[in-house]
């Protein structure tokens, strides 16, 4: 494709997937991690190149989707990152609340893989009070290990 | 001996007595039993083998690299639910949890009578399964492991009058941490590369990784190999082809891939090849309780039970990295950040049930299988009538709320008068969340060769050295979890094949 073309296209879905990250995951007065303190947009990103390629292609099409739908649907209330985040958040519950099928699917699926990103945030998992017991010595994400009163470890060696 | 990517990166070709496509339970199984009969085996496999180092605990980055389809795979039809398999040395059996149940004698039976697989009732499927449970040191789940979410999980079942027990695992020195579904780090989980493949490499088995199978090489109505590409499991990049010659190919690659590869080498078997499609569907109940339950300590499943009240449903304990539990539960900004704590105090018990469902499997543009699931919603009923038991239990035990996912009934049940909205016949089958990991017979066994594709044996009719190792040979659902079956029909079949019996009598 043109290369203006698909310099556009990306502009695009990466604008829904930074307006989906801020209406979602906005500053928490109560202290949960938010959106870009779990540096959500750049571990998505991430995350999506590692995907194998039909997934490469369709993630970005459901950020493209978000961005635009809300145009095609309802014209005078502009693109999804036009909207305020709380208006944003409101309209993706809406969707997953309402009756029709394909926007039930599409708020559900972007909920879904940006929850999936959010939850595996170390900063999340200790607001949580996510731990374990045994630590993973190579492993990137920064689990918090201690010991629990109801899995004392087993004696049992390997 | 193991070939990694390193050394595979311009391809190769090779010649042998026998090439399995897929190392998980089947494939595995049967390489172990060639390899020790003397053939020259070779073992493909399109995931790479997971070292220490690919050990993690964020869920999306594991699934990205060791799942089919980076664990995004959906089944089409009433409903778009996930299905995940393993793409890794030891399939799914590295990433599921290692729960291990024979063909209960009912279902067996059902095989035996109505696809005429009288075979299946005698002694050699009772010897292959012990053999099975043997090597895997299959035991009842220890409760030195089970956590408090899985002790909460048998009184919430004993309360509900669902008689339980300690699910028997594949599992050798479980520390319970919860794990199994990102492998298991400290080595406990007898996932077939631990206790299969290194006795098969130690036979000479060669088994080459990241070599994704394109099709099955056939002369006239004859097997006489594969051949397919190497594939960097980093960034999904074809980089070379390869070739096995061998007068044996066993297919083993799972009920979603093996139809595909089979419609691909033009073995359709007059449309039968995918032209079923079957799985279990499922439902589950998360209960925030009134009290901490650190859910992601303990084994990851230690405790079930089988409904007395509708054949073939079972419940079970289950935790998964937050990652994925959290994918669904709960809403967006404010209360997300809400429900955050709550995490600290659920639990979660899954159902899963033999439904009566059809399907089909096949292949996509980019060349991935297209597999549609079609569930009546009476059957869906079924599991949500046995779904409020649970709901109920855990509201009398003290849960706070309980979540189900179930579209039309309060995303927070609290009473069990709401609790009864989940026996409402509005609910359609694709208003709930569900996940179908347990799939079989896109390839159907049968003693007749007009009805199924593969004979009691697993092999293909009309075809010669061609055999499936895998629960697409499944003719229903099991009722159970699939992983032993699997292992105990390849081992069998495999030492037919093979005429192991006959050698070790010599």
């Amino acid at each position: 494709m043109p290369w203006p073309f698909s310099i556009w296209i990306e502009n695009v879905w990466h604008t829904g997937l930074r307006a989906a990250v801020e209406g979602l995951y906005p500053p928490d007065p109560g202290g949960a991690p938010d959106g870009v303190t779990t540096d959500l947009v750049a571990r998505h990103l991430a995350y999506i190149r590692s995907l194998p390629p039909s997934h490469r292609f369709l993630l970005p099409l459901l950020f493209f989707g978000i961005e635009l739908l809300p145009l095609a649907l309802a014209p005078w209330s502009g693109r999804f990152s036009r909207r305020t985040p709380q208006a944003r958040a409101a309209l993706i519950t809406s969707w997953r609340e309402g009756r029709i099928f394909a926007l039930r699917g599409l708020g559900d699926a972007l909920r879904a893989t940006l929850q999936m990103m959010y939850l595996s945030h170390p900063s999340v998992l200790r607001h949580m009070g996510e731990y374990k017991t045994v630590a993973y010595l190579d492993d990137k994400l920064d689990m918090p290990i201690h010991d629990s009163p109801d899995m004392p470890r087993v004696q049992e060696s390997l | 001996m193991i070939h990694h990517l390193d050394s595979l990166r311009q391809g190769f070709e090779v010649d042998a007595d026998v090439v399995i496509i897929g190392s998980g339970a089947g494939g595995a199984v049967a390489a172990t039993n060639f390899a020790a009969a003397g053939l020259r085996t070779v073992l493909l496999e399109a995931g790479p083998q997971i070292s220490a180092k690919d050990m993690t605990r964020d869920g999306p980055a594991f699934m990205a690299r060791h799942y089919w389809e980076g664990g995004l795979r959906l089944l089409r039809g009433t409903g778009a639910w996930p299905t995940m398999s393993g793409r890794i040395l030891g399939g799914s059996t590295v990433i599921n949890s290692a729960i291990m149940f024979p063909l209960p004698d009912w279902v067996r039976e059902d095989w035996a009578a109505a696809d005429g697989l009288d075979a299946l009732r005698g002694p050699e499927l009772d010897a292959a399964y012990k053999r099975v449970f043997a090597r895997t040191h299959t035991a009842p789940t220890p409760e030195s492991v089970f956590g408090r979410r899985n002790v909460l999980t048998r009184e919430i079942l004993d309360h509900a009058g669902l008689k339980g027990a300690p699910l028997p695992r594949a599992v050798k020195g479980c520390e319970g941490t919860g794990d199994c579904l990102t492998g298991c780090a400290v080595g406990a989980k007898q996932s077939v590369d631990r206790s299969y493949l290194p006795g098969a490499v130690q036979d000479g088995a060669e088994v080459y990784t990241c070599a994704v199978v394109h099709k099955i090489l056939m002369d006239g109505t004859r097997a006489v190999g594969v051949e397919g590409h190497i594939v960097d499991p980093d960034g999904h990049a074809k980089l070379a082809r390869f070739t096995v010659r061998a007068p044996r190919v066993i297919v083993s690659a799972g009920t979603l891939h093996t139809p595909v590869i089979l419609k691909r080498s033009g073995v359709t078997a007059g449309g039968r090849v995918g032209g079923t499609f079957l799985a279990h569907i499922s439902s589950f109940a998360m209960g925030v309780m009134n009290h901490t339950v650190d859910p992601w300590i303990g084994a990851t499943q230690g405790y079930g039970a089988f409904s007395d009240r509708v054949r073939g449903l079972k419940f079970e304990s289950l935790w998964a990295p937050s990652a994925l539990i959290g994918g669904q539960w709960g809403g967006v900004g404010p209360d997300m950040y809400e429900m955050l704590p709550d995490f600290k105090r659920a639990l979660m018990i899954p159902i899963v049930y033999r439904a009566k469902v059809t399907g089909k499997v096949g292949i996509r543009l980019d060349g991935m299988p297209d597999a549609q699931l079609w569930v009546p919603n009476e059957e869906m009923w079924v599991v949500l009538s046995e779904l409020k038991r649970v709901v109920d239990s855990m509201l009398d035990l003290g849960a706070e709320y309980v979540y189900t996912g179930v579209r039309g009934v309060p995303p927070k049940i609290r009473t069990k008068e709401q609790a009864m909205s989940l026996l409402s016949h509005d609910i359609q089958a694709r208003d709930v969340t569900m996940t179908a990991n347990h799939t079989f017979g896109s390839c159907r066994m049968s003693g007749r060769a007009d009805r199924g594709v593969v004979d009691v044996n697993g092999k293909v009719y009309g075809t010669e050295g061609l055999w499936l190792m895998d629960a697409s040979v499944f003719p229903s659902p099991s009722a159970v979890n699939p992983q032993a079956t699997i292992m105990a029909l390849a081992d069998m079949n495999s030492r037919r094949i093979a005429d192991l019996d006959l050698l070790a009598t010599a």
